[in-house]
């Protein structure tokens, strides 16, 4: 309770010194000047996903950081869960060489079933785990603009699961990049890759964009040196038509990928008494079109529609899993008087395929699948007056899966003065069941080895699924503080979530004997099955700190404490200190430190059942570092390393865990060229 | 354990309650005390600070004066948001200079010659077509708005963002030199 106490006393000093700016200045072009000029042309970030007309980021009434492109290219990331690395609150583990764990305020796990992921506002969801496969989001990193990482629920915006947060990658459209680039890297360990893009205008208002990459790098090893995964290698390739007019606004992307990767997967053989251990071989193909249309109704009313079609392909040695998914969405938002009020539908129709091999026990009851969703959503942000914002949003969600889901939200933002805000919000969001877990078929999943005196024979329990499955609820509470000094920027927040029925293993009857070939007691079986009956709650706070305590000289702080009764090691931090420094006007250094905390609970789900294979470390300290030398206007030089420090071990795959991979130190040398 | 109780003592509907209360009436009063916040400055400061910026990041000529080490930051503006933010950076120390505000008149224009800067708001364009031929060639122009006539930086606004776009051939042919960062950050204006 130490740690709880600490928060909510920082919370209550925040909330002084705040009052006691109420009487400062308001922000003038000499309190800006002292800011990066980066940050002020960044400073009228944009940040769409609250499904509502556009807002300043010190104006959003909940916890929000925006990743821009800037920060990834200096950061020296390769893939967006890299990326993502930069944001308060959100904890990224690496399971093994193209397979990633990120959570926002905790509840992670291999698909990230607590947090909305989209693209360009398109749902990155996958229906048979309810969650995202971060390898095929495999975006050409230049491609992207920024990604906005909303902590908290939001239930006023597109998709399922947005219960602990919201990731939004918004990607250049084509008549925002004008000219052409070319790089290409190579590095150790087999790291090596080329990325392009061109943009071009076309006729009456129209321009076309085309980019793609192939990369490489090679497989994880493990952490007892007796499994080395393959190399992955993806690319993507993408294309883009923009057009511009003067009251609308029209997009029309399309891109194809591919991703292979050799994870090592194990699982329960009973009648071997053991886990066996394969190398499986994965190949991801698909392909998105997507169109987005803007238009402007009048001065102050606006209209957006959606369309998206898409389709994935997998295939292992141990399943084929296909699915394709089509989503369409509209929002309508219009400013009268002191009110902004939006309203959006949107509908999702989901369909797939997934085919075990008969030796692979992901038994599931019906391979094929499909789920049509249908939601709405209304929102209303009012101005009591000019210090005081009301927000009202709900979201109604229907789904073949599960009944109707009334998610509300009520948020205040108030301005004590032009360069303070606190915020205070309560809301309510659900997640929705995954089919893998709902149709799970007698799956052998753990085993209790035989005691001489107490148990003569080894217990296998076996997992099974329930088509009774209920979404996972959250009740939220949440306070936030900004601040911009002359130097310093601080916000500031703290959480409080409430989870209930989410998805806990109860025994299903006692356990009967299974005899072998020749009629001997073999085993005992415990049947088990998933319930939604647990409760557990979360708290948790945020501080992130952008400084500059020189002109040439950028540090972002960012610092994340969680603490959850669900676990018995119930405290996790994150500690994030990156510095971008001016050596001169063509060269720029990079500097990133990060520190993680016990954050295998935070990075997983049902991370408290023992892997055989061990548990990740507990703590680990690594430093990125980027430089980056603009030979010429046209030219630039790269050189990136990662991870150094010694090596470590991040997460294991909560569902076929494998022996632990290893983390070890990188280095890419990197030329990029415009054309 | 501990947490467990706090939370439940948090979502208590009777403490849930009272908290709302006493924090809405708390806010609610207090802001009413607060000052007026004049959220439309903000575009202003930030415009002059781009200003600031744009002296910073921008090498003149070399055979460009600066007398009393001053580089003249001239305004052809009549907004008075603008004057007001122009003004807290003036006497700002930049590398070797000091910035040195000058806020021009509709009938000042014939000072143009002093300008190493000159920004002219969207609603004095017609003041920059007459007097073209008073700018000097260490003069940098910054235009904005729906100009034909738009100078070697040209700011807009994207949505919310405030932008800018850089015409390097123009600043090159005039011997500017532009550093890599602000390049990177523009939006390089198409021919």
């Amino acid at each position: 309770m130490d740690t709880v106490r600490k928060l909510l006393l920082l919370a209550l000093i925040t909330c002084n010194i705040a009052q006691a700016q109420t009487t400062d200045p308001l922000s003038t072009a000499a309190d800006l000047i002292e800011l990066d000029f980066e940050e002020l042309v960044n400073m009228d970030v944009e940040v769409q996903s609250a499904g509502k007309s556009n807002t300043r980021a010190l104006e959003l009434p909940y916890a929000a950081y925006v990743i821009s492109a800037g920060d990834i290219a200096s950061s020296g990331a390769q893939t967006i869960p890299d990326a993502l690395r930069l944001a308060p609150g959100v904890t990224v583990s690496q399971i093994s060489t193209a397979e990633w764990s990120v959570a926002i305020r905790g509840q992670g796990g291999r698909f990230s079933r607590y947090v909305l992921v989209m693209v360009d506002g398109r749902s990155a969801y996958n229906l048979v785990f309810s969650g995202v496969n971060w390898d095929e989001l495999n975006l050409t990193l230049s491609d992207i603009d920024r990604i906005e990482v909303i902590r908290g629920p939001n239930a006023a915006s597109w998709g399922a699961n947005a219960v602990n947060g919201i990731i939004n990658i918004i990607t250049r459209r084509a008549d925002e990049k004008p000219g052409s680039r070319i790089s290409a890297w190579g590095g150790v360990e087999e790291r090596a890759g080329i990325s392009a893009s061109t943009s071009h205008a076309l006729a009456a208002g129209w321009t076309m964009g085309l980019s793609g990459h192939t990369q490489q790098w090679a497989g994880l090893e493990s952490e007892d040196g007796n499994y080395k995964e393959d190399k992955h290698t993806d690319w993507r390739l993408s294309a883009d038509f923009s057009y511009k007019g003067k009251y609308n606004n029209f997009r029309l992307t399309g891109s194809t990928f591919e991703s292979k990767q050799s994870p090592y997967w194990s699982w329960l053989v009973p009648e071997l008494g053991m886990d066996i251990i394969e190398e499986t071989h994965e190949q991801k193909k698909g392909w998105v079109i997507q169109g987005q249309l803007n238009y402007t109704l009048s001065e102050d009313t606006f209209f957006k529609v959606r369309a998206s079609s898409e389709k994935t392909d997998r295939n292992t040695e141990l399943y084929i899993w296909n699915s394709n998914n089509y989503q369409v969405d509209a929002e309508i938002s219009s400013n009268k008087g002191s009110h902004q009020l939006s309203a959006g539908v949107n509908t999702r129709f989901n369909k797939a395929l997934l085919l075990s091999d008969p030796g692979f026990p992901l038994y599931i009851k019906t391979p094929r699948s499909s789920n049509d969703s249908y939601g709405f959503f209304a929102s209303d942000i009012i101005d009591i007056n000019e210090a005081l914002e009301l927000t009202l949003a709900a979201r109604i969600d229907n789904d073949d899966l599960i009944d109707s889901e009334l998610q509300p939200s009520i948020r205040l933002l108030w301005r004590p003065s032009d360069s303070n805000r606190v915020w205070l919000a309560a809301s309510k969001a659900s997640s929705t069941p995954s089919v893998a877990l709902m149709e799970l078929d007698e799956a052998p999943y753990g085993l209790i080895p035989a005691a001489p005196t107490e148990l003569p024979l080894p217990v296998i329990i076996s997992l099974s699924g329930s088509e009774e499955q209920k979404s996972t609820r959250v009740r939220a509470l949440e306070l936030g503080y900004r601040h911009t000094f002359g130097k310093l920027n601080i916000d500031f927040s703290i959480f409080d979530f409430l989870y209930s029925d989410s998805l806990n293993i109860v025994e299903l009857g006692d356990p009967s004997i299974v005899f072998d070939n020749t009629y001997r007691p073999q085993y005992l079986l415990q049947h088990t099955g998933f319930e939604n009956n647990k409760e557990f709650s979360t708290i948790g706070s945020e501080v992130s700190i952008h400084m500059q305590p020189l002109a040439a000289w950028n540090s972002q702080l960012n610092f994340s404490i969680l603490e959850t009764d669900d676990l018995a090691a119930n405290t996790s931090a994150n500690l994030s200190f990156s510095n971008q420094i001016e050596l001169n006007e063509s060269l720029h250094w990079n500097i990133w430190l990060r520190y993680s905390y016990n954050n295998k609970f935070a990075s997983a789900q049902f991370s408290d059942i023992d892997n055989p294979y061990g548990e990740p470390e507990d703590k680990f300290i690594v430093v990125d570092s980027n430089i980056q030398w603009q030979t010429s206007e046209k030219i630039q030089l790269s050189l990136s390393v990662k991870n150094l420090g010694s090596s470590h071990t991040e997460a294991v795959r909560e569902e076929f865990s494998s022996p632990i991979m290893l983390i070890e130190p990188s280095a890419i040398f990197k030329v990029s060229v415009d054309l | 354990m501990g947490t467990v109780k706090l939370v439940n003592n948090l979502l208590s509907p009777i403490r849930w309650t009272a908290r709302v209360t006493i924090v809405l009436t708390t806010l609610i009063l207090a802001s009413q005390s607060s000052h007026s916040i004049a959220k439309d400055q903000n575009i202003h400061a930030l415009r002059s600070a781009y200003l600031y910026y744009f002296s910073h990041f921008i090498q003149w000529p070399d055979e460009t004066v600066f007398s009393g080490n001053k580089l003249n930051l001239c305004a052809l503006t009549n907004n008075e948001n603008d004057i007001f933010q122009l003004n807290t950076i003036n006497n700002k120390v930049l590398g070797e200079y000091t910035l040195n505000i000058v806020l021009l008149k509709n009938n000042e224009t014939g000072n143009l010659g002093t300008c190493h800067i000159l920004y002219i708001s969207g609603a004095k364009e017609k003041e920059l077509l007459s007097e073209t031929t008073n700018i000097k060639q260490f003069t940098l122009t910054v235009t904005e708005g729906n100009q034909k006539n738009r100078g070697a930086i040209h700011l807009y606004m994207q949505g919310k963002k405030l932008k800018f776009e850089i015409n390097n051939e123009l600043l090159t042919e005039k011997q500017f030199k532009a550093s890599s960062k602000l390049l990177r950050l523009s939006r390089k204006e198409k021919p």
